[in-house]
Parts: structure tokens; sequence; C-alpha cells
């Protein structure tokens, strides 16, 4: 009798621990992302069965033991009274599962009891501690299973609120020693050899030190950062809306507060609206116009609000309308609903929209949306609007508020106590132009030139003492839209000039190509975004786009011509007629797609933007399905040896013609190589041969290679070889499955 | 048919020289590519039974040389006396008139005598007295060389080693084949006891035939190949000539022929190259002071020579 165990033993009890752990990685996010409570008793279930395998115990007394703890488990759970002596538990027990058993056969899933459902994760893991023990003890293979370990944690991870980083580390661990030992012991009965102990500690030493070695040295590396968004955001936004809370990390998307501006945002790709429309254009929420030194408020609540219909005048002007401009008209299909309308500039109208009465806020420039008088979310709406077309001229001739008689006081506000130095920076950027047109394009254009930074995280939030716009210019020099709107509405303001500040969201990403020349864009809460507009007495109010790697088509008239002293040609608009729908939207900037404005292709050809938008549409599914694919295709390569042959039989089996004898010796010459006898490209067929033949005791090989040799060196005819030779050659080409 | 009597003609060899097929196999691939060969081996390792054994086979005429100091051009290729009844000078052929002839220690004559023997091989025919003289047909010369003795021999001159097909070592018997040696000629030298397998004129034929055996153009660009990489080597002082190309494809046909083939395979290509390179190519004398052999040199060169498998594209 042996009277101590031998390492085989011993590793072979490792490797079954280990496959435990990997078990318990399965079971550890359950508790978390379903309603399952009580995993623990899972867990113990899922060791007792690998225990139970790990001994060979007979299946009849296995099965008994396995079953006897499902019941008691079961009954601990589900039923009051003890388990032996009265209360006929067993009987509601059995008469349960019987209902139960109904339910699911009538697919009424929600009805089965879960009692039920817990005794099906019982048979479920008993089932697959017989699948490790089929892998661990019969094939010696756990790589699938290793893998789908990995994919599932990997997934959770991604998709769930569970937190797979410890997880993927211990998988990493346990997996790899697992893999490692499973790869000894493969070996060793392969060559037929019993382990000694130091050919274990040989390979497990060396085995740990590795994995432990690489293993701390991931864990310790940096890390780079995820490519994709993170989706959980996008699951949970769907109940929760978006864009709540002042200060610390903010949620991408259209929200009421701005007192408090600063901290990260976190990219959300939620669709907000989908607008069918000819252009790429800004869409306007509100505006704000006193600026606290942290963020945004209302000067004022407004005294009333105008109420206004479907099919009647807007109540809202932002500038003169160009008579020129054709109407145009933009339906909007909401997908998030908010009870506030978003517009264009230059809205005319309303034509369409399940609303009894808008009302416009003269303060906030908000149109609401009410029923009733009750606010109310639209579905879809639409608007006649013209595109606003201002005249360079005019806006060049602005250099005061001159005589309009315009109260612009709120549009000049500014806090008490602002840093001198912003006004102080402005003066200098706008020293050497001369009207309000050019000195705020120099402020736009500011950052740009000066190697302002387009970031959303780590965006820090002004301490007490500091103001937000000084804090962004002069020392932190990276933001997003806010910072930039912000900064230039107060630089303008310290200049005089009266600017305020315009929430909305930008154009989006064109997700269809109607015939007619419109495009539907989709707008998500990425999109949502702040900019300027500056008052012009003659014009109105025109919008400006500091943030850098943004722009909003502005259209311009270059009405220049008497001007002759005016060399500089203005830098960013386009000419008018064609709207370009090439603005960079944050998406892109956070995919790092492209920083450059009008590079994203989309004004390029439809195609390559239907196809970007496929993507980025369904980026979830992509990925997917090219790690399904991968997947499978690298298992398939791996396992090519054994099912190519077959392919190949199929393949050569009706095939005739003088080529196919060689070339069928060819393929059969790869597999053999792929099997592991490999030509040397210096050894001749014929030895090659006797070495292959040897390997399998048979002649075949040789054989063969007597008629290519023919083939190859006295030029003989190949036609009839091939059906002489067939049989010869999938017998052997089989042999390389085994 | 012939392929069968060739294996007969091993088979009688074999009966004489216990496990020396290889050089049994090397002679006859030689005979057959009407070319010599040049054995390079200590004394008493059955050279002579082995040439011996070979001519009895093919019923040809068996005449040896042995080579000494003084032997003189004469005594090899014959001489003319003067006959007073006839009153003319009569060609009295020397015992290079044979079929087979064992020019034993040729190392061992002059420079003058080895020469006479070599251009007469090269020619295929004596001059003398002005009278030309055709050798008997076929013609094979079996040259022995001691590689021990170097007091006063004269070695062959490399270009005159160029005129050898072939050369090779006897080597020992092992320990087991000497005593089958020893108990086969305990009573009588079977080698009285053979019997001619093939005859001079079917042996004539197959000469004829060895120029048939197809040599596909892969192989010839092997044969190519290989040689052009002894020119190259770093070991190398001179190397194989086309000359030795050719020797190569010759001795690949016959060696083809002897095992029932009718075309050339690589393997024969590898399996000759150092018989009939390694006396062709001439070290450096850097490689010689290591100890490096041509034959280790041509190993080398297989070793990293691609053996054509595919097919050329057309």
């Amino acid at each position: 009798m042996k009277t101590e165990y031998s390492w085989g033993d011993i590793s072979t009890l490792i490797l079954y621990v280990l496959s435990f752990f990997l078990l318990w990685e399965w079971l550890r996010p359950v508790e978390q992302i379903t309603e399952t409570a009580n995993v623990h008793f899972f867990i113990i279930f899922a060791g007792l069965s690998l225990l139970l395998y790990y001994f060979e115990i007979n299946w009849i007394i296995s099965g008994a033991i396995k079953t006897l703890f499902i019941l008691i488990v079961l009954q601990y759970l589900y039923f009051d009274v003890p388990f032996i002596g009265e209360g006929e538990w067993f009987g509601e027990f059995t008469s349960l599962i019987g209902e139960s058993v109904v339910l699911t056969v009538q697919q009424n899933w929600g009805g089965v009891s879960d009692l039920f459902r817990s005794l099906l994760f019982f048979v479920l893991l008993w089932l697959t501690a017989y699948l490790m023990h089929y892998w661990l003890a019969v094939r010696k293979q756990m790589f699938l299973f290793y893998l789908f370990t990995v994919i599932y944690i990997t997934i959770l991870d991604t998709f769930s609120p569970y937190d797979g980083s410890m997880a993927i580390v211990r998988v990493i661990l346990f997996g790899f020693l697992l893999l490692g030992l499973l790869g000894l012991q493969r070996m060793a009965d392969n060559e037929r050899i019993a382990l000694s102990m130091g050919q274990v500690q040989r390979w497990l030493i060396p085995l740990a030190l590795l994995i432990a070695f690489s293993s701390a040295a991931a864990y310790a590396a940096p890390k780079s950062e995820p490519i994709w968004p993170d989706p959980v955001p996008f699951i949970t936004s769907f109940n929760e809306g978006a864009g709540q809370g002042p200060g610390g990390v903010n949620r991408l998307g259209y929200g009421v507060d701005d007192s408090e501006l600063g901290g990260s945002f976190i990219g959300d790709d939620t669709e907000v609206f989908e607008a069918t429309v000819q252009g790429d254009q800004y869409w306007r929420i509100e505006t704000k116009d006193t600026y606290t030194g942290k963020g945004w408020e209302q000067s004022r609540e407004a005294d009333s609000l105008t109420p206004f219909i479907l099919n009647e005048p807007t109540p809202l002007t932002l500038s003169e309308i160009n008579e020129e401009s054709e109407t145009q008209t933009v339906s909007i299909d909401v997908s998030l609903g908010y009870n506030h309308v978003v517009y264009p500039y230059a809205p005319d109208q309303l034509i369409q929209g399940d609303a009894e009465e808008f009302r416009y806020n003269p303060v906030s420039d908000k149109i609401t949306s009410y029923r009733n008088d009750e606010l109310v979310e639209l579905d879809e709406y639409e608007w006649e609007f013209r595109e606003p077309r201002y005249s360079l001229q005019a806006l060049r001739n602005t250099t005061g508020l001159g005589d309009s008689g315009t109260d612009m006081s709120q549009y000049l506000q500014l806090p008490e106590n602002l840093p001198e130095r912003i006004r102080d920076l402005t003066l200098e950027i706008t020293e050497p132009e001369d009207n309000w047109y050019d000195k705020a394009k120099a402020v736009e254009d500011y950052f740009s030139r000066n190697d302002f930074v387009y970031e959303q995280e780590d965006v820090p939030v002004p301490e007490d003492d500091e103001d937000y716009v000084d804090q962004f210019l002069f020392e932190t020099q990276r933001g997003y839209c806010d910072n930039y709107s912000t900064s230039m509405v107060v630089m303008l303001r310290s200049i005089d000039i009266p600017a305020r500040w315009v929430k909305g969201y930008t154009g989006g990403e064109i997700i269809d190509n109607l015939g007619d020349g419109r495009s539907v864009y989709e707008v998500t809460n990425n999109n949502a975004h702040s900019w300027v507009e500056v008052f012009f007495p003659e014009i109105g109010w025109v919008p400006f786009e500091p943030t850098v790697s943004f722009s909003n088509n502005v259209s311009l008239s270059y009405d220049l011509d008497i001007e002759s002293g005016e060399t500089e040609t203005p830098e960013t608009p386009e000419p008018a007629e064609t709207p370009d729908p090439a603005a960079p939207t944050p998406l892109e900037e956070e995919t790092g797609l492209t920083g450059q404005v009008g590079d994203d292709g989309s004004n390029g050809t439809g195609g390559w933007t239907a196809f970007k938008t496929f993507v980025s549409e369904n980026r979830f599914t992509l990925i997917l399905i090219t790690l399904v694919v991968a997947g499978a295709g690298y298992l398939l390569y791996r396992t090519r040896n054994r099912w190519m042959p077959y392919v190949l039989i199929r393949y050569y089996r009706s095939r005739k013609g003088s080529d196919v004898y060689p070339k069928a010796y060819s393929s059969l010459l790869r597999q053999l190589g792929r099997y592991g006898l490999r030509r040397k490209e210096t050894q001749t067929l014929r030895s090659y041969a006797k070495e292959v033949d040897n390997f399998f005791g048979t002649h075949e090989m040789s054989r063969l290679t007597d008629q290519y040799e023919r083939i190859l060196y006295r030029s003989e005819a190949a036609d009839d070889k091939w059906s002489n030779m067939r049989e010869l050659w999938e017998d052997l080409i089989k042999k390389t499955t085994g | 048919m012939y392929h069968q009597k060739l294996e007969q003609v091993l088979e009688n060899i074999e009966r004489v020289m216990i496990g020396k097929r290889t050089v049994a196999e090397l002679s006859i691939v030689s005979l057959l590519a009407q070319g010599h060969v040049l054995l390079e081996d200590v004394p008493g390792v059955g050279k002579t039974m082995m040439v011996r054994a070979l001519a009895k086979s093919v019923g040809a005429k068996f005449t040896r040389i042995q080579f000494t100091p003084d032997l003189l051009p004469s005594d090899v290729i014959g001489v003319s006396i003067y006959n007073p009844k006839e009153m003319s000078f009569e060609f009295r052929p020397g015992p290079i008139m044979g079929n087979i002839v064992l020019a034993d220690e040729i190392n061992r004559t002059s420079p003058k005598t080895q020469s006479s023997l070599l251009e007469s091989m090269e020619e295929g025919s004596v001059t003398v007295d002005g009278f030309t003289h055709k050798l008997s047909k076929p013609f094979f010369v079996m040259a022995t060389q001691n590689p021990i003795e170097y007091e006063g021999t004269y070695p062959l001159p490399e270009a005159q080693l160029d005129r050898f097909l072939l050369k090779m070592q006897m080597g020992y018997p092992d320990a087991k084949e000497e005593m089958e040696v020893l108990n086969r000629l305990q009573y009588a030298p079977p080698i009285d006891e053979l019997q001619p397998a093939i005859t001079l004129e079917e042996l004539q034929h197959l000469q004829h035939e060895v120029k048939q055996v197809i040599v596909d153009e892969k192989i010839k660009e092997y044969i190519v190949d290989l040689a052009g990489k002894t020119r190259d080597h770093a070991n190398v002082y001179l190397g194989v000539s086309p000359r030795g190309s050719i020797a190569l494809m010759k001795a690949a046909q016959a060696y083809a022929l002897l095992h029932g083939r009718d075309y050339v395979l690589p393997d024969d290509i590898q399996f000759l190259v150092p018989y009939v390179f390694s006396h062709r190519m001439i070290l450096k004398s850097e490689a010689r002071y290591e100890g490096i052999e041509p034959e280790e040199v041509i190993e080398r060169i297989l070793a990293r020579t691609r053996v054509p498998v595919q097919r050329m594209a057309k």
C-alpha cells in the first residue's frame, strides 16, 4: 500500500482546487447582478461536487450525497419546518416543483417559483462540475473553459455594474497556474511517465514565478484608458435621465443647474433626439446672463412667459432675419423626454407638436410645452426656420452700443471680485482690433492659438477663493465647452461688449441621408454644449464658438468690397451656400478620431458617414461579434489539425485532372507539418517519407512519394495517379487527426 | 531485366566482400558511367579482391599493375618489339589493355608513369611508335592509393585526381563481418567459384542505357547549386569544376539505373556528392590545419541546400 500521496495525486488535487476557484468566479457576480441571495450555498455545492469527483466516488453514492445536499439547502431556504420529523414539507416541495415544470413548459417564466429556479441552478452547477471534471481528468484540457471565464468576466465588467478588476487578476493567476499544471500532466500522460517530486518542482517553481512576476508587473504597470466609453451610464441613463448635480463628476447632457461649473464629465451616448434637417446646426435651449465666478445663474425670474401656439410666429428674434434665406423645416424626434423644446437659430414657427400651448421665457430664451397648463414632454415636433445670415460689413461696423437705447447691463454683468488680469489679457488680445466683431473673433481664436486643450476628465473645480474663468485661463488651460464659452463671455464683458452664455446641443452625427438633401442627425448627451452669443445693436445676437475643435457654421455675407483697406479675410466661416455638416462632436474627440475641424469625413461621401454611423450605433454588438468571431477563429485555428484533413478529403475526393495528385501531395505534406512531422527543406522526399512511415508504422507515405517523385523527376503524367493513390492518401491524412 | 543482372553482380561481390555493399555499388556505378575509381585505403582491406570479384562477375579481362618507383610508362601501356621473322615491329600490349585494370598503389610510381596511365584513361587509347591502339571496351580502372605511406610517394596532382569519377574508402569491417571473412576463407577463397552474372555486351549496352536515364531540370539545378556552393564556401580554396558537375550527373544516372529507375532522384545526388566531389575540392590551409575534411564541407553544404520538391511554374 502506498503510505504517501505521489506528486501526481497532489497536483491533481491542486488542479481541482484551482478549477473550483475558477468556477467560483462564475458565481461571484451572480449575487450582485441578479437578485440571488445566499450564493454561498451554491459555492459550497460546487466545491462539494468537485471534491466528490476528485475522490472518484462511485456515481451512485456521490449522486445521492449531492441530491441530499440540494434537498437540505432548499428545505432550509424555503421551508420553516425541520428537515426530519413532522411537517409535510416534502409534499409541498414536490408539488411546487411540479407546478413550476408545468409553468416552464407553458413558457410562463415569470410564474416559476424561486424554489424551482434554485433547483435548476443546482442542476446547472452539477453539470458544470461534471464538465470540469471531464476536462480535467479525461481531456486534460481546460483552455476553453478558461477562455470563457475571461470572456464572462470582461463582459460582465463592461455591461453590468459588476466590477471585475480584481476578478480578472484572480482568474489570470488561478487560470494560468491551472493551465500550466494541466499541461505538465498532459505531457506526463503522453510520455507515460510518473511524475516525481523533482520534476513537478522543476515545472512548478518557474511556472509560479513566471505567473507571479508577470501578474505583478501587469498589475503595477500603467494601463491605458478604455477606448470605448463605459456603457453602464448609457444603460442606466435610460432609467435615470441625465445631467444632474453641480460640481464633482458630471454626466454629459443637458442640465439645469450651472451655478457651479467644473469637474470631470463622463461620456454618454444616450440619444436625446433625432433631427431631420438640411444642414448641421446648433440647437438652442436657453441662455444665462449672470456669471457668479463659479458658474451661471439667471439675473431674475421672468415676470411672465409669452404663450404662443402652433403656426404662430415665435415670439423670439435673435437677430435680423435676412430675407434671402430660404425657409426650411426641421422635424425633431425626441428620444429622451424634456419639457423644453430645442430650436434652431431664427425659428419662424412651430408647425407641428402635440401640445396645446408653448411658452417662451424672455429672460432665459427657453421654450416649454404645455398641455392643460401642465408641463408636457413632446415625442416629436417640427420647426419652420430660416438660416440666419449676418452681414460681415454690418458686424464690422459695430464699435459700440451706439444710440440703440437697448439696456444691455445684464449682459455686461461681472462679479465684483473678478481678477483684473482677465481684463488685461483681453485688452492685450483685442488691442489690434477696432470693432466688436474682430475683437470677439480675436478672443474666439485666442484659445486655439494658444494650445488650450479640450479635455473632459480631470478638469478641476475652482477652490472657494478661485474664479472659474481665471483658473481656466491662467492655470489649467484645459477643459470642455463650459470653460471656453464662459471664459469668452467674461472676457468680452470685461471690455464692455455685451455677451451671454448659451446652452444647447451641437449638430450631432449623420445617421441617415434622405434623398431630398435632408439628413437625419442623431444628437446624444455627448452633444450637449455651451457657446457664446455677442450682441450687435444693428443685427442682434450672433453666435461664437470658442471651444477648440468645435465649429458652428455661421453664415456671413461677404459684402466687403468697399473696405479696400481690409486685407485680412475672415478665417472661420465657410461660404454661405453650402452648409458644412462637418462639426466634430465631443464623441469623436473622445474616441480620438480627429481633432481637426471639418475633418471627420462627413462632408465627403455619404457612404463613409453611413458606415461610421452604423459602427457607432452598433459598436457593442460589433465588439461582441468581433470577440465571438475572433474566439471561434482562434479555436478553429488551434484545432485545425483535427478538421483540416476532412476538409481536404472532401475537397480532393471529387477532383480530377493532372494537377490534383501533386496538389493533394503538397497538402499532405503541409498537414503532416502541422501534425509535427515537418520536412526539412534540405531533406529529400524519400527520406522524409521513410521517417513518416516509421512514425505511423506503414509504407503508405513511401508509396505516395514514389508516385509523386515520378511526376516530379520523371515528368510522368499525373492523370491516373490520383484515382490509384486516393485511398492511400486519405488513409494517411486521416492518421494525422488522431 | 538488366537491373536484376546488376543485382546479381552486387550479390557476387558481396559473397566475396562482406559488408562492403556501398563500395560495390559505387564501383558498379563507376563502371556503368564509364568512369574510374580511386580507392584510398590501407593495405589488406580487400581492394584487390573487390576488383577481381567485379571483373569475374562481368566476365571481363582483369589485369593488374603494381606501381613501383621504377616502373616505366612502357611497362604500363606496352612496347613495340622487333620481330626478326616478320622483319617488322610488333606491339606487345601492356597490362593496360584489359577491361578492368587494378592500378595498385598508383602514388608510388613516378609522375611520368602515372600520367601515362591517366592520359590513356582519359583518351581511351594509347599511342606507341605512331600507332594508336584502342583500349578494350569496356575499360575500367580502379586505382588504389595508400594514405599512410608518404615516404617515397608521388601524390597525384589535383588535376589528375579530377579524372577519377569517384573516390572512396574501403574501411575496416566490423568484428562480426571480420569473423565472417575468416569463416569463408578458411577452406577456399570464394572468389574462385564466382560465375559471370552479365556479359560484356550486356554491360556495354547498360553503359549506353545510363545516358538515357532522365535527369530533370530540377535535379540539374540541384547539382549546379551544390557545385556552386563548393566554390563559394569559406573553407574551400578551389571548388568543384563543371567537370565535377558532369561527373555527378553521370554517376547519378548510373546509380539510378543500378536501382532500377530510369530517372534520377535528389536522393541519388545526396548519396553520391561526397564520393564525386571530395577529391575535386582543395581546402584552404587554415581549414586543413583545423582538421576539416572535404567530406565535412560537403555535408554542411548539403545541410543548407534546398531539395527541389515543387514542380516548376510553367
